[in-house]
């Protein structure tokens, strides 16, 4: 009787003797694990990036409330019965496992910007919102004045992170000006001019002028604009628009536990106003991700199946190859299950040293496909700075799936080469 | 020990016709004694050698080794009879030839119940005991067929069997190698082992404690009166 401990010795050693061939096997099951791994990682590490970004800029707790818009063919109308004002928000902030609601609020005069960057003018007409300084908090720090509304004697303002993508992959390239990141853009001043635009110059007169300073970026305030503290917006609506009650276009809610978003979007629902939840995206991520993961996952199993049946194959030929030390093995008092175990061994060395390799294999390409999509890839904020996600479930899924096949196509060969007559083996020349 | 064949029995199916290797055949074989069986090739030899080792189970009859059936049991007790009990030498060696020959002659106590702390030793003293002491880490390959034949001899008796059967041991060696090779068997009988030889070279019948006759699966001449026809 052999035991493992010879077993395994001895497996070592014919590896050793058939190098070539078992590199060769060895290299099947670790293309197929790679495969495996590589496409899973990519799957698993694309899911963290879009949760995170949606985690981001819609957290699992948070739900954005919009007026239910009729779309008739092309033509979207909001409402008349839907509309979002202080009564609405009041309305919502009493429902069960609301823990905060935040309107936004946009400007109802056409505006102007007008800033000097890097020595050079800049004027643009801009949107103008006001958001609540609690919807940015965990994104820009405190003693940026934006929970004051008061940046050194200017308004603090904030801009969204998409602008600045938009801006460095657009406008920057073909204009050949330099790349904006939200730190270079911290403190810088700007002009608003309110009541007047380029399409609809107003009387000068009227026009308004106000001191920002750009104080951050975020994922969730409106794309194109600058975004103040919803105070100072409401104000100049009422002061320079005659508005009597705030009109808002969107709420952020925030309901008090994740397990809560569900109830709190339905009772929004049921006021006549359309949903979005971070949940529900999230959950959409991952139903999606997971039928890609299990259609890569089924790529790389049919990859390491062939790999599985070459494997079976060349220790079928390696079987009848080494039929005479299988005789000689059995004349000196290897038992048929010996016989077994030892081809047995063999098969899962060299699954486990190609599946070490495959994972290894899968790392190595993912931290190449990273630095070339790097590479290739404009500078956005909002990409990861990985598209893999090499856990250890995934790895531990490649080895094992690795060992298995190996092992599960090396069961007929050797039981093939148990059931070997050695008096025939050995006598016949 | 003594090993004692009562009525065996071997058929094989070849091409749908049936050929009897052994058509029931009788004899003893005893520690300490040189057996030469002889006969023409066909004959049955290697079947009964084999019968007798273990290796191969008779279609009918029994071999009894000291009194017990030995194919009463299953191949775990019978490989282990083969690994402690039996040592084989075969007429085309059967060695690993990218293997040194302590490597070839170390291979029994891959498969030993308990394999001896100083296995390595006693594969040296084997080797030493067939006048290959000097040539331990010698690829097998590069060894001469009568080097290749001891250190198969030595690969018989590392287990220290009680019984080595030899199927045609000169059948590829010259005639004074052979020589060689049929002198050491002959040692190990007189050192106490029970030593079986096929062969169809005369000469070697010469040094036969005695000799077996076979023929057509029947044994003619020599079964030491265990039940010969
Ligand atoms: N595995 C086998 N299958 C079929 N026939 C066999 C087998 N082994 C031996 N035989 C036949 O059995 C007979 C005896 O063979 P064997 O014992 O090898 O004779 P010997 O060793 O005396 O030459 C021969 O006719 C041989 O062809
Ligand atoms: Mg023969």
């Amino acid at each position: 009787m052999i035991g493992p401990v010879r077993a395994i010795r001895r497996s070592f050693h014919n590896l050793g003797r058939h190098r070539a061939r078992a590199f060769l096997l060895a290299g099947g099951v670790a293309i197929g694990v790679a495969m495996l791994v590589f496409l899973l990682a990519f799957v698993a590490g694309t899911r963290r990036a879009l949760l995170d970004r949606v985690v981001s800029s819609l957290p699992i707790t948070h739900l954005t409330v919009v007026p239910r818009s009729f779309s008739l063919s092309v033509i979207k109308f909001d409402s008349p019965f839907s509309s979002l004002d202080p009564d609405a928000v009041r309305r919502i902030e009493v429902l069960e496992g609301v823990e905060r609601v935040m309107p936004m609020a946009a400007l109802k005069l056409p505006a102007q910007l007008r800033a000097r960057f890097f020595g050079q003018g800049f004027v643009t007409d801009t949107g103008v919102f006001g958001i609540d300084t609690e919807l940015v908090a965990d994104q820009i720090p405190a003693e940026s004045g934006f929970g004051t509304g008061d940046a050194g004697g200017v308004i603090p303002a904030v801009i969204s992170e998409d602008l600045i993508d938009m801006y460095n992959t657009g406008f920057a390239k073909t204009n050949d000006l330099p790349q904006l990141t939200p730190e270079i853009l911290a403190g810088q001043q700007a002009m608003l001019f309110l009541g007047t635009s380029s399409f609809r110059p107003g009387a000068e007169e009227r026009v308004r002028t106000a001191s920002i300073s750009l104080i951050g970026a975020s994922d969730r305030v409106p794309l194109v604009g600058v975004s103040l503290p919803r105070e100072i917006v409401e104000r100049w609506n009422r002061e320079m628009a005659g508005e009597t009650t705030p009109q808002y276009f969107q709420l952020t809610v925030v309901a008090a536990r994740a397990q809560d978003v569900e109830d709190v979007a339905a009772g929004i629902e049921s006021m006549g106003y359309d949903v979005t939840s971070g949940r529900e995206i999230a959950q959409r991520i991952r139903t999606l991700t997971r039928v890609l993961q299990a259609a890569f996952g089924l790529i790389g199993l049919v990859v390491l199946g062939v790999a599985g049946v070459g494997i079976g194959n060349a220790l079928l030929l390696s079987v009848m190859e080494r039929r005479h030390e299988i005789g000689i093995f059995r004349s000196v008092g290897a038992s048929r299950g010996d016989i077994r175990l030892l081809f047995l061994f063999e098969a899962a060395l060299i699954g486990l040293g190609g599946a070490l390799a495959g994972v290894g294999l899968a790392a190595a390409a993912a931290y190449a496909a990273d630095l070339a999509l790097d590479r290739v890839l404009p500078d956005l904020l909002l990409l990861p700075e990985s598209f893999f996600s090499l856990s250890w479930p995934i790895l531990a899924l490649g080895l094992s799936l690795g060992l298995l096949v190996s092992i599960l196509a090396a069961v007929p060969p050797a039981h093939r080469a148990a059931r070997m007559d050695p008096a025939r083996i050995l006598t016949s020349g | 020990m003594k090993i004692t064949c009562r009525n065996v029995e071997k058929l094989y199916a070849l091409d749908g016709r049936t050929i009897r290797a052994l058509a029931g055949v009788s004899c003893e074989m005893r520690s300490g004694e040189l057996v030469v069986v002889m006969g023409r090739s066909g004959s049955g030899k290697t079947t009964l050698l084999n019968a007798v080792g273990g290796l191969d189970r008779p279609t009918a009859g029994s071999v009894l080794v000291d009194g017990e059936d030995l194919y009463a049991s299953g191949d775990r007790a019978l490989s282990r009879y083969r690994n402690e009990r039996i040592g084989f030498v075969f007429q085309s060696f059967h060695l690993s030839h990218d293997e040194t020959a302590l490597e070839n002659v170390l291979v029994p106590f891959l498969f030993a119940r308990r394999p001896p702390p100083d296995a390595a030793e006693r594969g040296r003293s084997a080797l030493a005991r067939v006048d290959l002491g000097d040539q331990v880490d010698q690829p097998a390959g590069t060894l001469s067929a009568g080097q290749k034949q001891r250190v198969a001899i030595a690969r018989a008796i590392v287990n220290e069997p009680e019984f080595v059967l030899a199927d045609e041991p000169t059948g590829n060696l010259d005639e004074s190698t052979g020589a060689d090779i049929v002198a050491l068997l002959v040692g190990l009988a007189r050192q106490g082992l029970g030593v079986v030889i096929v062969t169809h070279d005369p000469a070697i019948s010469q040094v036969a404690d005695r000799v077996l006759r076979i023929a057509d699966g029947r044994i003619v001449d020599g079964a030491d009166g265990a039940g010969a026809p």
